[in-house]
């Protein structure tokens, strides 16, 4: 009889783990419109425009097969008052349940970002379907026009975003942040959010388009108010201890031209507290570079003193990116994009328990310094003349 | 060979360990009312504290008669006392029971499966936990020896993988929120153990050094559950607030080299802690049962459980507002102060009180 019970027991409870994706509401993942990337844009009444970039389970490969859909990817464009008001309606118009779980980047239109974000992120972090750790950019102009855009033929666009959004990790001039990781900013007191933002332009080859990462918007209270352009988003990364790859170049070396990558890079920040409660953050960037081009006519010019003024240019360009960053940030804006707050909090809570509540009139009486020290850690395979 | 219903003194604290496991895993601070939103670490620190102090009534219990459980202790006292303690606790541990699977319940219909009615399923996997409990605490104990190992080799694994998205300033510096709510907090987190009530029925069947092995059990346990809690603030930061379940959304975002979204570890762990703890609080309420009604039908009354666990689990998670009025830190905190020291005190004194009473009649 145990025996007999046991197996019925084991049938059932083993039968359960070999359903298949029929059993889901939806179907088969052939049968579920399987998303990519999410754009949303603000509506001229208000309304959450969403444009979302599906995959075409039927599309066939040029070389042969049966006729299916001509591109790899559909757009829809929908419209709600909340994001999942606007999603609910793709299933009516194109006859399958969405499937958001393969999602790779959401894009925020930069209207939606000047008057709040706080409307465009939740749902990607409440609804059990979505991915926390995705990607989340904001358009220069509409996140229609990002999703829309026509990438070489077999591509799927909104993966192309994503490799470009996630080429902060190599090359440490853009920032990479995730939907999760907002929500982390938004929820810290005094912490500022920054957001990469993207721009279509045209293909390399001239045939199609492409979305590039182009320069970091900030914001206060979920709100757009400005952006980090150039170098200062690279001067954000290192104060955020966020340059993980990439590499810096000097010139008018000995008359030469020099490309080094980093190998490994560390920023610490520490607070003193001053008199007054004034804030002094000191700044200690330490990073090995690796020589990867020395553009000059003698390899015996690469010498242990030119080393050391390839040392200085690096230190003073990467001290004056982040200190210029840091005054723009702190005096222009108003804001704590990097955590400072949060650093005074570890720091010395009775002092972060007096200026939280009025941080943003304290950020502008902050003051910031920054050492950096670059060490060459290797020249890679020419020769050099050291001693 | 060791006696029928006897198990080791390693097995028992296995058994407990994993119990607790899951307390921590199924942790959500929008739910725990009691569990404040900050300082977690702090509180788990000093849960230890709370958990001794309200271990002391059992201990003393346990060295009064280390052979006798509490129902056999009063039993020496009154029959009709035994009876009326046995019925009393056979509903703490159906409560916890109901607890545990709502809590399931509500992880799998909120994070896992939304649109599916997974009621056949509990109901399946509720009588599966019935007919170990049949088999006998050996079983149970047995089982939960292996599945431990498993379990902690998954939960590192997700740890380690996890740990390199850890940033220090994602913490907060200690004591910086009112203390007495922290206090409050580690009170809570300590009267979530109800495996503490679960080792006043099976520390007289085990063999061995129980007392000692208690202390290591704590150790353990409180040292893995910090180090789950230090990675969780250190990753997700204020982030693991504004979660339901934080564990599930700190294994969604982690990701290092190959290893990613280690989500399917931490709901396999879910699911195999559920089904230990779910046979192991079947098989100490249906004892208790079989000992408030003076019977020996045990098929009934374990059956007789997993009906009652249904319907409950049924009826609690039909709404979220009936789910956080059975989830309340205040019930839990009464449920274990009651059940884990004042009734043990009250046995402890009408023992030494009355001793041996029943049989001078």
């Amino acid at each position: 009889m145990k025996r007999i019970v046991s197996v019925i027991l084991l049938i059932f409870l083993l039968g359960s783990a070999l359903c298949g994706c029929s059993a889901n509401p939806g179907g088969n993942i052939n049968e579920r419109l399987i998303v990519q990337g999410v754009g949303i844009d603000l509506g001229e009444d208000g309304k959450i425009k969403v444009t979302v970039q599906v995959l075409n389970t039927e599309f066939n490969a040029p070389t042969g097969g049966e006729s299916g859909p001509e591109e790899l990817v559909s757009i829809y464009k929908l419209e709600g008052t909340t994001i999942s008001d606007a999603l609910k309606s793709i299933s009516a118009i194109a006859g399958k349940l969405p499937l958001y779980s393969h999602n790779r980047v959401v894009i925020i239109g930069k209207s939606l970002a000047e008057s709040g974000i706080d409307r465009a992120v939740d749902f990607f972090s409440r609804d059990s379907s979505c991915r926390s750790s995705l990607h989340i950019a904001i358009s220069e102009t509409t996140a229609e026009e990002i999703m829309s855009v026509k990438t070489e033929e077999g591509t799927i666009p909104a993966k192309e975003i994503e490799d470009a959004l996630d080429s902060a990790k190599y090359n440490s001039d853009t920032a990479e942040v995730l939907v999760y990781e907002v929500l982390k900013m938004e929820e810290e007191q005094t912490t500022s959010i920054y957001i990469p933002m993207v721009k279509k332009s045209k293909a390399f080859d001239g045939d199609g388009d492409r979305v590039e990462v182009s320069s970091t918007a900030v914001f206060e209270n979920c709100k757009m108010v400005g952006t980090l352009v150039g170098n200062e988003t690279r001067g954000l990364l290192w104060l955020t201890d966020n340059v993980r790859g990439g590499s810096i170049t000097i010139e008018n070396v000995n008359n030469a031209e020099a490309t080094f990558t980093f190998y490994k890079t560390k920023s610490k920040v520490s607070v003193k507290v001053k008199e007054n409660n004034k804030l002094v953050y000191d700044v200690k960037i330490k990073c090995y570079v690796d020589n990867a081009e020395y553009n000059s006519y003698n390899f015996h010019t690469f010498n242990e003193e030119t080393a050391k003024q390839m040392e200085k240019s690096m230190k003073e360009e990467i001290e004056k990116y982040s200190k210029e960053t840091a005054e723009k940030l702190l005096k222009e804006y108003k804001l704590d994009c990097m955590r400072f707050g949060r650093i005074l909090f570890i720091k010395d809570k009775e002092v972060y328990r007096l200026l939280s509540k009025d941080w943003k009139n304290h950020l502008q009486e902050i003051e910031v310094n920054v050492d950096a020290k670059v060490i060459i850690r290797r020249v890679g395979q020419g020769a050099v003349k050291y001693a | 060979m060791e006696k029928k219903g006897r198990i080791g003194t390693g097995q028992l604290y296995a058994l407990l360990f994993l119990c607790r496991l899951l307390t921590t895993l199924t942790f959500s601070p929008s739910l725990n009312s009691g569990f404040s939103e900050h300082e977690w670490i702090v509180e788990i620190a000093l849960m230890i504290v709370f958990l001794v102090i309200l271990a002391i009534p059992q201990y003393f219990l346990y060295k009064n008669n280390p052979k006798k459980s509490i129902l056999e202790q009063a039993d020496a006292v009154s029959e009709k006392f035994s009876r009326i303690l046995a019925f009393l606790y056979f509903l703490a541990f159906i409560f916890f029971e109901i607890m545990t699977v709502t809590r399931f319940d509500m992880f799998v219909t909120s994070l896992i499966y939304p649109e599916m009615n997974i009621t056949f399923l509990i109901v399946i996997s509720l009588f599966f936990c019935g007919y170990a409990a049949y088999l006998g605490i050996e079983a149970i104990s047995r089982a939960s020896v292996m599945l431990l190992a498993v379990v902690l080799v998954g939960i590192v694994t997700v740890l380690a993988v996890v740990s390199a998205k850890y940033d220090v300033y994602n913490n907060e510096p200690l004591f910086y929120y009112s203390f007495y709510e922290t206090l409050e907090g580690a009170f809570t987190a300590a009267c979530k153990t109800s495996e503490l009530i679960m080792l006043i029925m099976l520390a007289p069947k085990a063999g061995g050094n129980v007392i000692s092995g208690f202390f290591k059990w704590i150790a353990a346990f409180v040292l893995i559950v910090l180090s789950m809690f230090i990675v969780l603030v250190g990753v997700l930061g204020d982030y693991a607030r504004t979660q339901l379940f934080p564990f599930y959304s700190l294994a969604l975002v982690s990701e290092f080299s190959l290893l990613e979204r280690m989500d399917s570890v931490i709901t396999a762990i879910w699911i195999l802690s559920m089904l230990i703890k779910s046979a192991v609080l079947f098989y100490l309420s249906s004892e208790m049962l079989l000992k408030a009604f003076k019977t020996e039908k045990k098929k009934t009354a374990i059956l007789s459980c997993c009906v009652l666990v249904s319907v409950f689990t049924f009826l609690f998670t039909r709404s979220m507002s009936s789910y956080a009025n059975l989830s309340m830190g205040i019930l839990t905190d009464i449920i274990t102060v009651t059940f884990a020291v004042a009734l043990p005190i009250a046995v402890l004194i009408i023992v030494k009180v009355f001793p041996k009473r029943r049989k001078k009649i």
